[in-house]
């Protein structure tokens, strides 16, 4: 690593976050990745090819009706062909209207309702974006809004989140799992030897694997530079010291495996084999950040930009699910919960997010990845286009926007219309299942299949019909 | 209304008052004005009044029937315009003022008027027109006087600068009758201020704006007398005035002693807290008594029992010294002025309930101080009261801050503790707490010292905090005041010594508390009534062995060997007493034992040294550590620590230690939980009773109950008919409803929508279908026997009678069976939570074991020790044993293997290292600022059991416990759960790659290898003996065993280089400290810029983990580090033996 350079440091962010990159130079960084470290991905296997056939079924029905209820139960489901999902999470509920349904009536900040920036044109038709997410707009091709998402949870961000991570309302009798936990439990890894659902950010039971059990949970970490935790070797071992550790427990390990005869401990001895095997594997290389040219890593930005190029090279080693948690919430005190006086600085955010997402979105297509790699862009809900009276604003959930971007679906287009002010879907409302339906569909996972709570059968979104739209 | 102008009021002014008025007109006042009709009536506004006055015998310097101007609500005042200038003031003029004063209380921080000129707020005058005037103002729960005006620059923004307030240092307790308050100042002059209290000259500062060389603002204003600004309520008197007098001279200090000459107040006129005197106090201890505001007759009388704190409306009582909460409620004595740890107040079960907020606790005690001066420093988290033999002699405030912004952006600044605390070498002062300070000059003989401190208040977390006095003699170090010689350091070090022994102390107080005599002796009836029912089963017979062949130690080999001996199994050999000594103790106390029990127990020649060692491991207090996180699995307890939300219960986790440390009888235990009594949000059963975000609670806790101590799941039942079980919706519903005590109306959110025709699923029950409080199975006895219901129409008392009853065996089987899956691996029926469709492998040993607790009081401790006492628990674990087989066909020819749960491994992991968890607290509302609707706090965990989900749903680093996270990682890792939403019996138990490397590799497992000096391996290291024996301790410690030749020869190999020089001579004061954490982050300021890196700063420490002890050469230390490493690291350390 550059040793002037800390790219973590968010310091760095007041220089990285108002930047503005011509997309043209973002794509001369990412294309000239060294050519070793653009790893295969593997070729779908006979279960994809059983996909294959649906989802040209699906494509005849796109002339049929689109949405959610319109779609009768046994009509065939559309079905995608990504490999991987970067979930990037905007914790706290991103606003709306300051994002990616940007309105011309704006905003005073105080008793105007409205937009709170300028807003500026996209390469989607009838799609505008804030004034701060130049690059985004011009990446307009590769992008799908969903602007009708609506849910009724705004009181309380912790039960609000569980519904963005788990699509389903609480039930006394199940804990659902989130949608990384699906994906790992349908998908598993693509590649040997890696986990295949990573989270950046605080571990929570909402992210957890409910009652798929524990085989679907996640590998954490909530710094890029500590590895996720218990996996990274404590940076005071040196080799030598790893080796001698390696050699007493050989020891103790041999002794206690010649003294009994039952299996559970036999298999815990192989884990233990196996972790030494994850250790010195692909896998925990794709923390070398510093691999990377130091022209990329700056290109990425923060802490933020940081984690979504950690989530390209662990995407590269097979990790098939991916939640990055974006919410420092230093930078405007409270990450993308604005109220009151957040409000002012949330440009910060927006700008931060725009950068970081359009550099992975140009290194995955310069990775030939962008195909496979659905992106979501979302948070527990969006906020009111009116302001409180700290001049910014609270909770809302009729109507908010998810980003979709890459993932093989039919991108440069919207999913949805809202209002004036965006705070009703006028046209083509998406529910939260139909949201998740969606998703798993285009990672080639059946929404309406069943996965068993004990001897108990729950389908794996409630009742989520895929947007058939944005299947190609 | 004018009572001023009832004639008997003539009469008060004549000849008795005069020689008080004698005493005014002798110093030459421009005006002073009494309840004298005549004079006053013209100037009174706002329902001023005539009011009694101070009197003979306490002020006999006034006559028999003196009245005063009493000002009860808010803007009465006397009013008069400024004729001629008489009370305008200039520079080098002096002003003095007296007036006799009752205050009936002031708001925090209030500014109460006695008298001012200008700042009326009338029309056409400036706002900060403050010619002068003198107030009372609110400091730290006293009244003092403050003489304040604006000065003649007449700047009309609202500058600090150009206002001068002057403010005694000391006051008077609002509320405790007449006091005397005079000031005299010379404008101009800043070193002439005065100010007398009760005839006693009193200290003061320039609190605001400085002093000043300028002359006040002047100009026509009126003059007010009780109010001020328009008569807001902020700046009204609440009391009364009398004898008040304005002068353009010095007041000499003879006359204003003069005032008070002859006055006898009585100090506690309305604090009703009973006066201490020394005869009552105890000997050699500090007495803690609770007091509560109004307690009600109900919440008192024995009979109720069943109330749910949680139920209650949140307190709206302020805290305040004027408004004393009256009632005492519980007493006992404590070592120190100080308290870490609270008796929590009981019902009359037992069960812990809710104190009323606030509720106020006084610490008194006799205390004999050396005569010579004496520096006390006080403590407290709401406000605290220092007072010898009457006399306040400090108060803390009641915030330490202002109330502080509400906007959630709006953060309140991180505060470094050690900054602003007024002693620096003492315990650091904790978020949220104030302080004062104070000298005492002692006589050298006894006092009575007694310190008052609120919890709670209104809408605020009833958090005790750190309430504390400490005493500093001539300078010497700070340490807890105590009645007795006994010795407690006021450092962080010496803080954590006396909370462990006023935490064990309050535990046994708390436990007595418990065992009320009435109580005991219903439950003793149950049992023998269920002696008495059994006695009426068919017996069942203990099979009859003359293999000799086979070891029986107890009657449970019987059955066992009966089924192997049909099956020509064999029985697997006894345990070594190592092996043995380890499973006992890990399924007793959820430890490993300690090198010493391991030395004693193999040193041991008795013959019966297994059964005296069950004995002895069963009778301490760790059988709760075992059996706590076991309930918290099956009965679903799931608090939050921040705003519960997503199933999140009530913490009963304490309801569940309270019973299990008194080893409760199983009935009891179940029929207090279903009862779901007292406090729902501080540790009562009633905090089972919560689901949030349920549509329907009982039928949630109904499913949980019928699962833990019937075996009947019924999880499927809660949205539709169960496919595969007996089962109805309306099943559920009907005890559902008796939890409810009501019918149950049906929400249609709770059944199970658009299902097709083909489903193998049906709902029979309507959205809106009332279902009644029954118990619908009929395989059950539901008539409880004569005298078991205490109170017949509970419905909640009738489910818990039936579940317990004792002629329904289901539930001693259940129950004795849950405890067999526990110490053997497998349950004689499996899955222990759900019986339909399966068989028991051995039905007479599961009807002789449910009856074992029927006819002993249902102790599971009963049952427990016939089990760890038999061949079959203490058999060598084989292959057959652990093998997966179908429960009819089950031999238990060995127990089978079993992993530590993740609660045992990292107790037994710390326990092996002898260091303390040092977690965060647990717990976001630190300064507890906010409601115990939306906070808890679980205090700082002590073993595994006690973590709880970190909460951090909004991903925001200032709210990460950096310290607490490696916990709960590892405890999730190896198959706890940080959500609780739904009950779960068996965990799941495959080994995952992450869990031998997060213990590798994590901060968890770095934390047990780093021999830092709280290491229990650093002293063995240091211990003077060949490594040869480091060696056999080591293995001794970790793994219970001595190390087998080819092990003692790879850690003799890699321990040998550098044993020698192994020791390094290091003064104490080089010994590394742990970095002193002094900046918090919590709710409050967590949205704060500051507040994130405090968190990063933390968790930076505690990757860096416990500082490598200097004592031990470096390289030396990472080779004995590595050696524990692999220790911990092997499967054996984790699996029992």
């Amino acid at each position: 690593m550059n040793e002037t350079t800390d790219y973590t440091d968010n310091t760095d962010r007041e220089k990285g976050a108002g930047r503005v990159l011509p997309i043209r130079v973002i794509r001369e960084i990412c294309g000239s990745l060294p050519l070793h470290l653009i790893s295969p991905i593997p070729i779908m296997n006979l279960s994809r090819r059983d996909f294959l056939t649906r989802t040209a079924l699906a494509t005849g029905a796109l002339a049929l009706p689109r949405f959610a209820g319109a779609n009768p139960p046994s009509a065939p489901l559309p079905m995608g062909k990504a490999e991987h999902c970067i979930f990037v999470w905007l914790g706290g509920g991103s606003s709306q209207i300051d994002t990616f349904d940007a309105k011309k009536i704006k905003g005073d900040g105080k008793k105007v309702a409205g937009c709170y920036y300028d807003t500026i044109e996209t390469a989607i038709p009838g799609a505008l974006f804030s004034e701060h997410l130049p690059h985004l707009a011009q990446l307009g091709e590769h992008l799908i809004p969903v602007r009708t998402v609506n849910h009724n949870v705004i009181d309380e961000h912790a039960a609000a989140t569980n519904r963005m991570h788990t699509g389903r309302l609480p039930s006394g009798s199940v804990v659902y799992p989130s949608l990384g936990s699906i994906v790992a439990h349908q998908r598993g890894a693509a590649l040997d030897g890696v986990p295949a659902y990573v989270v950046m950010g605080y571990p929570s039971a909402t992210r957890g694997p409910g009652f798929l059990g524990p085989r679907a949970g996640y590998v954490y970490l909530t710094d890029t530079r500590s590895g996720p935790a218990g996996l990274a070797l404590p940076p005071d071992i040196s080799p030598e010291r790893a080796a001698r550790r390696r050699d007493l427990l050989a020891t103790v390990r041999e002794e206690y495996r010649g003294r009994i005869t039952d299996p559970a401990p036999l298999e815990y001895d192989e884990a233990i084999a196996e972790g030494f095997r994850l250790q010195g594997g692909d896998f925990m290389k794709a923390f070398a950040l510093e691999q990377e040219k130091d022209s990329l890593r700056a290109a990425y930005g923060d802490e933020f930009g940081q984690r979504c190029l950690l989530a390209r090279r662990l995407i590269q080693r097979g990790v098939r699910f991916l939640e990055v948690g974006y919410n420092i919430n230093f930078v405007n005190g409270a990450g993308w919960d604005t109220h009151n006086a957040a409000q002012k600085e949330q440009h910060k955010l927006i700008q931060g997010l725009d950068l970081s997402l359009a550099v992975l979105i140009e290194d995955l297509k310069a990775n030939a990845l962008l195909d496979k790699t659905l992106i979501v862009v979302a948070g527990e809900f969006g906020r009111p286009a009116q302001f409180d009276s700290g001049g910014g604003r609270g909770h809302h959930g009729k109507c908010f926007s998810v980003l979709l971007a890459g993932g093989g679906l039919r991108t440069g287009q919207c999913v949805g219309t809202s209002d004036d002010l965006a705070m009703n879907p006028v046209e083509d409302p998406v529910s939260v299942p139909d949201l998740f339906a969606t998703i798993l569909a285009t990672l080639g996972v059946n929404p309406r299949k069943n996965a068993m709570a004990g001897e108990r059968p729950v389908p794996l979104t409630d009742n989520g019909t895929p947007v058939a739209k944005v299947f190609v | 209304m004018n009572r001023f102008l009832l004639p008997l009021l003539a009469l008060a002014t004549s000849a008795l008052a005069e020689g008080y008025d004698d005493l005014i007109a002798a110093s030459h006042p421009v005006e002073h004005w009494t309840a004298n009709p005549a004079r006053v009536q013209p100037l009174l506004f706002g329902g001023a009044e005539s009011v009694t006055g101070p009197r003979p015998p306490e002020f006999p310097q006034f006559g028999a029937t003196n009245h005063a101007i009493g000002f009860k609500t808010a803007g009465a005042s006397l009013r008069l315009a400024d004729e001629g200038g008489r009370f305008t003031f200039r520079k080098d003029d002096t002003i003095s003022i007296e007036i006799w004063v009752k205050c009936d209380g002031l708001n925090d921080g209030q500014n109460a008027y006695l008298i001012g000129k200008g700042r009326t707020g009338r029309a056409g005058q400036p706002a900060h027109n403050q010619n002068w005037g003198l107030r009372l103002r609110e400091a730290d729960g006293t009244a003092r006087p403050s003489f304040v005006f604006r000065d003649e620059r007449n700047a009309t923004e609202g500058k600090d600068e150009y206002w001068h307030r002057w403010t005694a240092t000391s006051g008077f307790l609002p509320g405790a009758g007449w006091h005397h308050v005079a000031v005299t100042y010379t404008f101009g002059q800043s070193e002439s201020m005065r100010g007398w209290l009760d005839g006693e000259e009193i200290k003061g500062a320039w609190d605001m704006g400085g002093a000043t060389a300028l002359g006040p603002w002047a100009d026509g204003d009126e003059v007010w007398i009780g109010t001020a600004m328009g008569g807001s309520a902020g700046a009204s008197l609440r009391g009364a005035l009398d004898a008040i007098a304005v002068y353009r001279s010095a007041l000499t200090p003879e006359a204003v002693k003069a005032r008070w000459q002859g006055a006898k107040p009585v100090a506690t006129q309305s604090a009703p807290l009973p006066p201490i005197t020394l005869a009552e106090l105890p000997q050699d201890a500090v007495r803690v008594e609770i007091f509560e505001h109004r307690v009600s007759d109900a919440d008192a009388a024995a009979s109720d029992w069943a109330v749910n704190d949680s139920n209650k409306k949140e307190p709206t009582v302020e805290v305040s010294w004027s408004n004393l909460p009256p009632t005492k409620t519980d007493s006992w004595n404590e070592p120190a002025f100080a308290l870490a740890e609270l008796v929590p107040k009981y019902s009359p079960r037992g069960v812990r309930r809710d104190r009323t907020s606030p509720f106020l606790i006084r610490l008194a005690a006799a205390v004999t101080l050396p005569a010579g001066e004496h520096q006390m420093l006080i403590r407290a988290i709401r406000g605290g009261r220092l007072s010898i033999d009457g006399r306040v002699l400090a108060t803390s405030s009641f915030y330490p801050q202002a109330g502080g912004p509400q906007l959630a952006s709006d953060a309140e600044v991180v505060t470094d503790q050690l900054a602003v605390q007024l002693v620096k070498e003492v315990a650091l002062l904790l978020p949220g707490h104030s302080e004062a300070t104070a000298t005492f000059v002692s006589d050298g003989r006894p006092h009575v010292i007694a310190y008052d401190l609120f919890v709670g208040g209104k809408n605020l977390r009833p958090e005790l905090g750190r309430p504390s006095v400490s005493i500093s003699t001539n300078g010497s170090p700070y340490r807890l005041l105590t009645a007795d010689p006994q010795w407690f350091d006021f450092t962080d070090e010496g803080w954590t010594h006396f909370a462990r022994e006023q935490r064990a102390h309050a535990a046994e107080v708390a436990a007595a508390r418990r065992a009320q005599a009435e109580e005991l002796a219903y439950w003793k009836s149950r049992h023998d009534l269920a002696r008495v029912e059994a006695a009426k089963q068919p017996a069942v017979a203990v099979p009859a062995i003359s293999n000799s062949q086979f070891s029986i130690l107890n009657s449970i080999d019987a059955f066992i060997i009966e089924k192997l001996a049909k099956a020509g199994a064999r029985q697997a050999p006894l345990a070594d007493d190592a092996s043995f000594l380890r499973r006992i103790t890990l399924d007793t106390i959820g430890l490993v034992p300690t090198p010493d029990a391991l030395t004693a127990f193999l040193a041991d020649s008795h013959p019966d040294k297994r059964a005296r060692a069950i004995d002895r491991l069963l009778a301490g207090p760790g059988w709760a550590d075992q059996w706590v996180p076991y309930w918290q699995d099956v009965l679903a307890e799931n608090p939050a620590i921040l705003k519960a939300t997503l199933n999140n219960t009530g913490p009963f986790r304490f309801f569940l230690a309270d019973a299990l440390r008194d080893n409760w009888s199983m009935d009891r235990f179940v029929t207090a939980l279903v009862g779901m009594e007292g406090s729902g949000r501080n540790g009562g059963s009633a905090g089972f009773a919560v689901a949030s975000q349920n549509d329907l609670p009982m039928a949630n806790k109904a499913q949980i109950l019928s699962s833990a101590f019937l075996a009947m799941e019924m999880k499927c039942a809660r949205c539709h008919d169960a496919p595969n079980h007996p089962f109805n919706q309306e099943d559920l519903f009907a005890i559902s409803a008796m939890l409810q005590r009501a019918p149950i109306k049906v929400p249609g959110s709770s059944l199970t929508q658009g299902l097709n025709v083909n489903s193998h699923v049906t709902v029979s029950l309507n959205p809106g279908q009332q279902i009644d409080a029954h118990f619908p199975f009929a395989s059950l006895k539901t008539d409880p026997l004569p005298g078991v219901l205490r109170n017949p129409e509970d419905t909640r008392e009738q489910l818990a009678a039936i579940m317990t009853d004792p002629r329904n065996e289901r539930f001693a089987q259940v129950l004795v069976n849950r405890l067999w899956k526990r110490l053997l691996g497998f349950g004689i029926v499996d899955p222990v939570d759900d019986w339909e469709n399966v068989s028991p492998s051995h039905p007479g040993l599961l009807t002789w074991l449910g009856r074992e607790l029927i006819t002993h009081d249902h102790d599971l401790k009963h049952v427990a020790r016939l089990i760890l006492n038999s061949a079959t628990y203490q058999g060598v674990i084989t292959d057959h044993g652990s093998r997966i087989v179908k429960a009819r066909d089950r031999l238990f020819e060995s127990p089978a293997r079993r992993r530590l749960s993740a609660e045992q491994l990292v107790d037994s992991l710390f326990q092996v290292a002898g260091k303390n968890f040092d977690s965060e607290e647990l717990n976001f509302d630190l300064d507890a600022r906010r409601t115990s609707k939306d906070f808890l706090s679980l205090g700082n965990p002590q073993r595994a059991w006690e973590f709880v989900g970190l909460s951090n749903e909004r991903d925001r680093p200032s709210l990460g416990k950096p310290a607490a996270q490696p916990f709960t990682d590892v405890l999730a890792g190896f198959g706890w759960r940080d959500s609780r939403a739904e009950p779960k019996s068996t965990r799941e138990e495959a080994p995952n790659v992450l869990q031998p490397a997060m213990l590798g590799n994590g901060i968890l497992g770095a934390r047990i290898t780093r021999l830092s000096d709280d290491s229990a391996f650093t002293a063995l290291a240091l211990r003077d003996q060949p490594l040869d024996d480091l060696i056999t301790q080591l293995f001794q410690r970790v793994l219970s065993r001595t190390a087998t030749a080819r092990e003692r020869a790879a850690f003799l190999a890699a321990l040998a280089e550098g044993y020698a020089d192994r020791v390094r001579v290091v003064s104490s004061s080089e010994l590394p400290k742990k970095p002193r954490v002094t900046k918090f982050a919590m709710w409050s300021n967590h949205l704060h810029p500051d507040s994130t890196p405090v968190v990063y700063e933390r968790e930076r420490l505690v990757r860096a983990g416990d500082p490598p002890t200097p004592r031990l050469a470096a390289p030396w230390r990472e080779r004995l580090e590595d050696a524990i490493w692999a220790l911990i690291i092997t499967p054996e350390f984790t699996y029992l033996p």
